[in-house]
């Protein structure tokens, strides 16, 4: 029997397809995010100098609110001073202080995709390595995931696949909190127990049960709830961080994360 | 050769636009717009189809790589609304016409204008269909996914169909 050549043709065709949608579904799921950073790097480092001059004179012209969040983070840091006295006993010389902080000046920020991202200008000539956690006093910004000498490369908490282990104010009642993938004011607490009593206005903090966020940093106030297979709450969380306008960054350096790590990859063994 | 010169311009000219859009006009998280798949739509239907998937993998990736994205997503779509390009000509405009559009761009001088539009919503659903499943496979809802893919596929054939009348008509002459 003779196959047709049109025939042949069409299947040669369908299998050309499969094997580009192949490709592209394998680069899908090894987050193309950072493999595209990495790929045109040396492009990024050129586009970095200009984003660094259009973030500078943005900053220019926000000072003043870049004075007004500086005076609140003033605020918050006193408060934080003289209501934790008692942390301030001495400790033995050899005990390292669990976490480290670099400042940062953001020098691009999106916030307008599903994929949002930010471009630090500090990388590993500051001592800044991949999956270390970036925050500001009112937020958990994001992790970083690929570093040059200069700029740091941070995967946006607004991003449909990040989520932050946080707990609600004084119950200390926790669950991943994620971007609500509309809004870059809003995200989601979910597999909160429906018995809680939650109070519109309720802060949210870090809980601090993972390697990239310290404890304790205010993220966000509860603004709705409801219930979720009748099992569990799913609350609606205002973020305290307007992500618009961030310009200045910490990153977290986690001194016990290897320790954390060694101590996790021991028992699975 | 005149032609294919001309299409590559164009073809950097779209992925230049693309690059400033993605980077300038980033108005809703649920709102992608993307004004790369019209250089694909409007190829000469006569051109090699094995040739044409290539180029729409290849604008895909060229998008990821440069525009805000995932690697492989718009690629992806961009490849399988290429595939279906063949069927759906088929009956959004008669094959007759074909013949007349010898090596001729899909443009509103070369096709009726209300087919050309049924032919871009179309495949513009294909894209988006495919663009959003695989953006949300992480976190999947069905809600937001339907609304996602209705208000791109509404938002970009609105604007594919401004770019028809007011500039391809002219550019592509």
């Amino acid at each position: 029997m003779r196959i047709p050549p049109s025939l042949l043709l069409g299947l040669g065709r369908f299998l050309l397809f499969i094997l580009l949608e192949a490709a592209c579904i394998y680069m899908v799921s090894h987050n193309g995010i950072v493999q595209r950073y990495r790929l045109i790097g040396k492009l990024r480092q050129v586009q970095g100098f200009f984003w660094e001059k259009y973030a500078s004179m943005k900053e220019y012209s926000s000072l003043r609110e870049t004075n007004d969040a500086l005076a609140q983070e003033n605020t918050l840091l006193m408060s934080r001073l003289y209501n934790k006295t008692e942390e301030n006993t001495p400790q033995p010389a050899e005990m390292k202080q669990p976490f480290e902080f670099i400042g940062a000046k953001v020098v691009r920020n999106t916030v307008g995709t599903p994929h949002n991202y930010l471009i630090i200008d500090k990388g590993s000539k500051d001592g800044i390595g991949e999956d270390m956690g970036v925050i500001t006093p009112v937020g958990a910004i994001g992790i970083t995931r690929a570093v040059s000498e200069n700029y740091t490369y941070v995967l946006s908490f607004l991003n449909t696949s990040q989520q932050v282990s946080a707990k609600i104010g004084k119950s200390e009642t926790f669950g991943p909190l994620s971007w609500d993938a509309a809004h870059p004011g809003m995200a989601i607490l979910e597999e909160i127990p429906q018995h809680l009593e939650i109070q519109q206005n309720d802060t949210i903090y870090t809980s601090g049960f993972s390697a990239f966020y310290p404890p304790d940093i205010p993220i966000g106030i509860v603004t709705g709830s409801k219930l979720v297979n009748g099992v569990h709450l799913s609350l609606s969380i205002k973020l305290l961080q307007d992500f618009r306008s961030i310009n200045h960054v910490m990153v977290v350096k986690n001194n016990n994360k290897e320790e954390l790590e060694k101590l996790i990859n021991s028992v699975k063994k | 050769m005149n032609n294919i010169l001309k299409y590559i311009t164009l073809g950097a000219i779209v992925i230049v636009c693309q690059i400033l859009v993605s980077e300038y006009v980033n108005i809703w998280a649920v709102l992608y717009v993307a004004v790369f798949p019209q250089f694909i739509i409007l190829l000469p239907p006569t051109i090699n189809r094995s040739v044409y998937l290539l180029i729409a993998f290849a604008l895909g990736l060229s998008i990821d790589l440069f525009a805000d994205g995932v690697l492989g997503l718009n690629a992806a779509a961009l490849t399988a609304m290429a595939y279906v390009r063949p069927a759906i000509l088929k009956f959004t405009v008669p094959k007759t016409s074909f013949e007349s559009y010898d090596n001729q761009p899909l443009i509103p001088r070369t096709v009726e204008l209300p087919k050309l539009a049924l032919l871009n919503t179309l495949l513009l659903a294909v894209f988006f269909t495919v663009y959003v499943l695989l953006d949300s496979a992480v976190s999947f809802s069905a809600g937001y996914t339907l609304l996602k893919i209705v208000l791109c596929v509404a938002a970009n054939s609105a604007i594919t169909f401004a770019c028809n009348i007011v500039l391809l008509d002219k550019i592509l002459r």
